[in-house]
């Protein structure tokens, strides 16, 4: 269980207003996951275009939001799942490498 | 989970105006209930207005800098501010004050200024250092 | 595995994380020498070479770059596709830095325990 997955990305900010989303794409590999917190959790919350590109990516990907941010927003995700943040943290022991993209 | 893991967190948001500090917070309270040990919460660049004991929230809301210090204080790790990017911020211990000529201070125990040779010592040594 | 990967990814000067992120990996060599530096985004405007932040009362660390080699900081490298993306590519830098395309970065960085992004 603990460091049997590769890489999770935490990603923080909504791509409607940094770059962030879209500059940590191309250093998403196959097998990866990555869980939107913060303001980032727009991402899954409703069809847009950058949902459009995650989708896209996602049979690829395992793909994660956090429960508590998106409830804060009155969101709920429609791409991957949600969780909280015991299971982020799971997240964050299972997989052996994590990267945040500020 | 029946292994535990020793994580660091790096914190570079300040205590208020950014959620960083929050969903670090939110983080380390989970991590310990799961059995984790944390081995400190470094904050670095504005992570350490973290740090100031001024730092007073309206009384109906959540109270981060009194959050952080129960917490360490009940699962023992440190809660290391880097000296250098504190300073520059007017974060301040009174040792430093008396050292430099400063008639106030604003950072008391169990926050307490270090240098960025532990955030290395993490680096090198944890499990996982989790950034903020 | 190598230990540590600092990617840094601002442009220098407008907020204090460029520098801070210097004295990071330099506290941090002191340690181990299993660490890298890749400078990616518009973390590659950090190496341009003939800065003068003095106007700006901003520290000018970019001539401490040229320290990493005294503290055996060995693993730099700067992303060759975010330098052209830039219209940079052939603009003097401060240090012999190994260019990578991105692809390439992304599998360095791949090869440590720990990843710190700025």
């Amino acid at each position: 269980m603990i460091g049997d997955k590769i890489m999770l990305h935490i990603i923080k900010s909504s791509p409607f207003s940094r770059n962030t989303f879209i500059d940590s794409i191309a250093y998403f590999n196959d097998g990866d996951a990555v869980i939107f917190i913060q303001d980032a959790v727009v991402i899954t919350a409703s069809q847009h275009k950058y949902a459009k590109i995650l989708q896209d990516l996602m049979p690829e990907l395992s793909v994660y939001s956090l429960t508590e941010d998106l409830n804060a927003r009155g969101l709920s995700c429609i791409l991957g799942q949600q969780v909280s943040y015991p299971e982020f943290v799971n997240l964050t022991v299972a997989h052996l490498q994590t990267q945040t993209w500020n | 989970m029946s292994e535990s893991l020793t994580i660091a967190v790096l914190v570079t948001g300040p205590a208020y105006g950014s959620q960083d500090a929050l969903s670090a917070y939110h983080y380390v309270k989970s991590a310990v209930a799961l059995g984790h040990t944390i081995q400190r919460v470094f904050f670095y660049n504005d992570g350490v207005l973290n740090g100031s004991t001024l730092t007073s929230p309206a009384a109906d809301e959540f109270d981060l800098y009194n959050a952080w210090l129960v917490l360490a204080r009940e699962h023992l790790f440190p809660l290391d501010i880097c000296s250098g990017a504190a300073l520059r911020r007017g974060i301040i211990d009174q040792n430093e004050a008396d050292r430099i000529g400063k008639s106030q201070f604003n950072l008391e125990l169990p926050f307490q200024l270090t240098g960025l040779g532990q955030l290395a010592a993490s680096i090198v040594t944890a499990d996982r250092v989790i950034q903020f | 595995m190598l230990r540590a990967a600092f990617v840094t990814r601002q442009v220098p000067h407008g907020t204090s994380l460029a520098r801070e992120t210097q004295d990071a990996i330099l506290a941090t060599s002191a340690l181990t020498e299993a660490l890298s530096v890749f400078f990616i985004g518009d973390g590659v405007y950090q190496l341009v070479s003939q800065q003068k932040p003095q106007a700006i009362a901003c520290r000018d660390f970019a001539p401490t770059f040229a320290m990493f080699e005294l503290y055996d900081i060995e693993n730099i490298y700067v992303c060759a596709d975010s330098l052209l993306e830039r219209g940079i590519s052939d603009v003097d830098l401060v240090i012999d830095v190994e260019r990578l395309t991105q692809p390439e970065i992304n599998q360095r960085i791949r090869q440590h325990a720990i990843i710190l992004n700025f």
